[in-house]
């Protein structure tokens, strides 16, 4: 990417405060003309004056080369100078620095004030990284002890010190570990459980440092050690062991907000690993609460602004298939509706499909066509996920049953073949995929005035079996609506509304593992 | 009137450049153009002692009066907070710090690969200058901006970032180790330094440490120059001088080949120069210890510390040098120097220091008969809190005192002060021999009545020191110090001190000649 396109798109990011601040700093930095040339050009990169060929030739120009790395340079430094006092670690490092400068001005009790600043946050936010530095100055402020002094104190850091390195150290082991638990996740995702082969996850789980409760020595460590097995269970669908570990991390988050809070990233990913856990295990009002926590969350991080979003909004999608509760349904389409057009851009590509989808299929569910419609035609335009047939597939269905709800017969035969093709290019079938090639091959060929009712019927009991019998079919099939009761409305000429939202009792929710920590070995 | 105050502390030390940068920023600070921080800055700027009635009373009704304590203490934090904007850039660790800030800032913002390129730029100058702790906060940073495309490539990285770290973190833990030896080595040596003990083997098994005896133990460069000046300091400790010279130029090669390590932070390479022209001193290399001094003095430095402690050890150098050679015109223009510069460094210096570089302009003003300049200054030194670890420079004080007043006919005052030095030296009269024969030696000497008696007083002195210490090892040590000898010398022949000395230096170069 060019300089010019990545400062526009910094620029783009910049709050109304951050813009009001660097006015403020560019404007009172110096005396000479180059400031006001680097702000001219912030202020048309920012109302988007720049024209792409204007941009083009100016950029050609040596003169605006130099304004806009100028510009950059301002940039970078008022951002740093507004957040410094924001977040710990930086304020850390500014107290080091003014630890350093007050040495050298030979002030050492207001330096060790200052130090001792650095050394509670660190203590406070458990900031390990940082201990060697803060402790590296302060034994250098204790040259000016007796040598008896010294002496002890040298002693106190470098057992403070090893300390320190020692937890750093399991603290980058289990975060190590934590990244290959991902990656083995992502490795087969929604395979593996079909194949249940999980002997690189039982030897992985076997390791001694994933087996024994106490090697993780500080909270960090404690949160990997914990969300390492969250994954694992997940991967090997162990829904309970996924919800204990993941219930632990939460308390874990509350219990230490100072370390696990503040970091956005962590604690979203932990609310994140709940959601999941306590969708997986039905508990509807503990996914919604999970859900409310996120959306809680106040950060001025994009990246972490774009989590929250998709989090918040699976985990009310998935309260939605448990409660079927209209208003639930209705808020949470509103939510993706106001959330999709802010993040849109910035969704990875298996988001940028699955909360479409869901709102295409949630859209139907209400009754709102061309929601759906809408919806669907932004999923599919994605590009294929081939990994996540169980939303495909449904997706494909809704899109189906809301042109044949808005009686576009001509849209709806070119979805039915693309459907057909689709299912045709498949190595593998579901029941229900392979009724539904059966009925459209013989929808084809029908000729019988009555095909459409013979078409709806065989299919209706072809796939009210496959959900009796099939297993998988259910759990792939059976989340979103309720197929069987809308080709019945069909059959029967109901209005298929709000009535075909599944209306049966959710099975009770399972009651969550109550596991016992494990045995010290 | 309270003189210790923080903030009116903090603000007498900022010099004009910092003054005129803290405005411009608290203009920054304020939307309102000239803030209250400024009006209050200037106010207590402008005090030469701190006067909060008077601040109170110029700013009676204002805000500022109203919440003074919290004005100060804002005040305060917005001065801490423009130095560091000032000067983030002055240093590796400081524009090291603002990098990983950098980095963070890119991160949320969604610009990841800049966030890498940023995080990499920190990490070069991490390890230009061997930042070995902020290593693992850019490793974590490293890690946490790692692209998530090909999950291969990602298992890699993180098994290439565990091994890094633990690399790191053994490093680390190696320097700390050597950081704690060089604490701990000060104490173990500090009663054989001056004499206190003569008990060695502290220091021999201090040396027998795997750590201290193998050279490859050491795993980076600051571990071995802590390794080094270890080495060189117990060997100073054992009398072993030609071995303190062999490791205090190893240290130095050291600071030459890794420029970037070890003469980025001033406070470490003053030391090391100092330790260097020590031992040059204790060697007799002249010449390689002017050239220390004046790399020395070459340190550039904003550090007030540092430059006082550039200029103690560079002056107690050069009064070495110059009073080892006998250049007493060199002698006169560096006591004219201090004379000059002590008082602006005199703040920060360190006070055995203080009590050296006074002592030893006393002295040169006494070698260049000033004995009223030469009062000036010992009793500027006397009047010094003393260091009880070096009564060796004590001593050498109260004798100058006496020879001094000896010198300007105040024989009572000779009398006086001689008594209560014999009670001085009783206790340590085996440490210094010497100086005992002396003082006993002259203890009669206001009661000699005629140049005969004196002469005969000071022919006894002369030949019980002689048969004590065999003369020449005693003349060589005492080069530079206060030589009982030469003044025992100057007042048998007539001669001033500082022609005998010269006498002597001219037959040693010729002995050395041929």
């Amino acid at each position: 990417m060019k300089e010019h396109a990545i400062l526009h798109q910094l620029i783009k990011t910049f709050s109304k405060s951050e813009k009001r601040y660097f006015k403020l700093f560019a404007s009172r930095g110096t005396n000479n003309g180059s400031d006001e040339a680097a702000i001219r050009l912030f202020d048309q990169f920012d109302k988007q004056e720049l024209k792409d060929e204007q941009r083009e030739m100016e950029t050609q120009s040596a003169a605006f080369s130099e304004t806009a790395l100028r510009l950059n340079d301002l940039i970078m430094k008022s951002l740093h100078s507004f957040h410094e006092e924001k977040t710990p670690e930086p304020r850390i490092r500014a107290q080091l620095h003014y630890t350093e400068l007050l040495l050298a001005k030979g002030l050492e009790k207001h330096a060790r004030q200052q130090l001792k600043v650095a050394r509670d946050i660190a203590r406070k936010h458990e900031l390990l990284e940082y201990m060697p530095a803060i402790l590296e100055l302060e034994l250098a402020m204790a040259d000016k002890d007796n040598r008896e002094v010294q002496y002890k104190k040298a002693q106190l850091f470098y057992d403070e010190y090893c300390d320190a390195l020692s937890r750093l150290e399991v603290q980058s082991l289990y975060a190590k570990l934590l990244k290959e638990v991902n990656l083995f996740a992502q490795r087969t995702p929604y395979q593996r459980s079909k194949k249940n082969d999980f002997a690189d996850i039982d030897t992985f789980l076997a390791m001694h440092e994933v087996k024994a409760e106490q090697g993780p020595s500080s909270i960090r460590s404690q949160f990997f050690f914990n969300d390492i097995h969250v994954v694992a269970a997940y991967i090997k669908a162990d829904y309970n062991t996924m919800y204990f570990y993941s219930s632990r991390l939460v308390r874990m988050a509350q219990e230490h907000p100072d370390v696990l809070q503040y970091e956005t990233e962590k604690y979203v990913s932990i609310l994140s690993r709940h959601a999941s856990a306590s969708a997986l295990m039905r508990l509807p009002h503990e996914l919604l609460e999970t859900a409310r926590l996120l959306r809680a969350i106040n950060t001025t991080d994009e990246r972490q602004k774009v989590k929250i979003f998709v989090n918040a909004m699976s985990a009310e999608f998935n309260t939605c298939v448990l409660q079927r509760d209209p208003d639930l349904i209705r808020k949470s389409l509103q939510q993706l509706e106001e959330g999709y057009e802010t993040f849109h851009r910035r969704l990875d590509s298996t988001y940028a499909f699955l909360l479409p989808a869901q709102g295409a299929m949630w859209a139907f569910v209400m009754g709102d066509m061309h929601k759906a419609l809408h919806w669907s035609e932004i999923a599919l335009s994605t590009g294929s996920m081939h990994d996540r047939e169980d939303i495909m597939l449904p997706l494909r269905i809704t899109q189906i049953q809301s042109l044949y709800e808005l009686g576009d017969f001509e849209k709806l035969r070119q979805k039915t073949r693309a459907l057909y093709r689709y299912l045709m290019g498949k190595t593998a079938h579901y029941r229900i995929e392979k009724a539904l090639v059966e009925h459209i091959r013989s929808l084809a060929r029908s000729t019988a005035a009555n095909k459409e009712k013979q078409f709806f019927t065989g299919l209706r009991d072809s796939i009210a079996a496959a959900l009796t019998e099939s297993p998988d079919d259910r759990r792939f099939f059976g989340g979103y609506t309720d197929l069987v009761a809308w080709i019945d409305s069909k059959v029967l000429g109901a209005a298929p509304l709000l009535p075909l939202l599944n209306e049966e009792e959710d099975p009770a929710p399972k009651k969550p593992a109550r596991k016992t920590a494990r045995k010290k070995s | 009137m309270k003189n210790n105050d923080d903030l009116f502390q903090l603000i007498k030390t900022l010099n004009k450049e910092e003054k005129q940068f803290f405005r411009l920023y608290a203009s920054r600070v304020s939307t309102k153009g000239d803030s209250n921080y400024v009006r209050l800055f200037n106010a207590i700027d402008k005090q030469e002692e701190y006067d909060e009635k008077a601040i109170r009373k110029q700013f009676v009704g204002q805000s500022i009066e109203k919440f003074l304590a919290s004005s100060k203490h804002e005040l305060y934090g917005v001065i801490l907070k423009s130095l560091h904007a000032k000067t983030e850039e002055e240093s590796p660790e400081a524009k090291l710090r603002m990098l990983l800030h950098y980095a963070e800032v890119l991160a949320v913002k969604g610009h990841e690969e800049q966030a890498r390129n940023t995080v990499n730029e920190a990490r070069q100058l991490a390890e230009t200058h061997e930042l070995l702790t902020y290593l693992p906060e850019i490793l974590h940073l490293e890690f946490s901006y790692m692209p998530g495309d090909d999950k291969e490539q990602q298992l890699k990285r993180a098994g290439a970032f565990y091994d890094e770290h633990q690399q790191v973190m053994r490093k680390l833990e190696n320097r700390a180790l050597y950081e704690r030896l060089d604490k701990q080595v000060r104490f173990l040596t500090q009663n054989l330094a001056y004499g206190h003990s003569n008990n060695k083997d502290a220091i021999s098994s201090f040396l027998e440490k795997p750590e201290i005896a193998d050279e490859r133990h050491p795993l980076t460069v600051m571990a071995r120059y802590y390794f080094h000046h270890i080495r060189a300091l117990c060997a100073f400790n054992l009398r072993n001088f030609e071995e303190t010279y062999n490791q205090s130029k190893l240290v130095f090669e050291l600071s030459q080949q890794h420029a970037p390590i070890l003469q980025h932070d001033a406070a470490r390479y003053i030391s090391l120069l100092h330790h260097y022209s020590n031992a040059c001193s204790v060697t007799g290399r002249m010449e390689e210890m002017k050239e220390v001094c004046r790399r020395i003095r070459q340190v550039q430095t904003n550090d007030e510390r540092l430059k006082a402690r550039a200029f103690q050890y560079s002056t107690n150098a050069e009064f070495n040098i110059y009073l080892a050679e006998a250049n007493f015109d060199a002698v006169e223009k560096l006591a004219q120097r201090v004379e000059d510069e002590l008082p602006q460094y005199r703040q920060h210096m360190e006070r055995v220091f203080v009590l050296i570089i006074c002592g030893q302009t006393a002295y040169s003003w006494f070698l260049l008969e000033q004995h009223n300049k030469a009062l000036k200054w010992l009793n500027e030194a006397l009047n010094l809190v003393q260091v009880n670890h070096r009564d060796d420079i004590t001593l050498m004080l109260r004798l100058l005192e006496v020879l001094l007043h000896f010198e300007l006919g105040n024989h009572d005052l000779v009398d006086y002060r001689l008594k209560a030095l014999i009670r001085y030296i009783s206790p340590r009269a085996d440490r210094f021999k010497t100086e005992a024969i002396f003082i006993q030696g002259i203890r009669k000497i206001t009661t000699a009545n005629s140049r005969e008696q004196l002469h005969q007083i000071l022919r006894n002195v002369k030949a019980a020191i002689d048969n004590e210490t065999g003369g020449d090892a005693y003349e060589k040590q005492m080069k530079a110090h206060l030589n009982l000898n030469i003044w025992l010398n100057g007042k048998l022949s007539g001669v001033p001190m500082r022609e005998l000395r010269k006498q002597n230096e001219a037959e040693t170069k010729k002995r050395v000649a041929e």
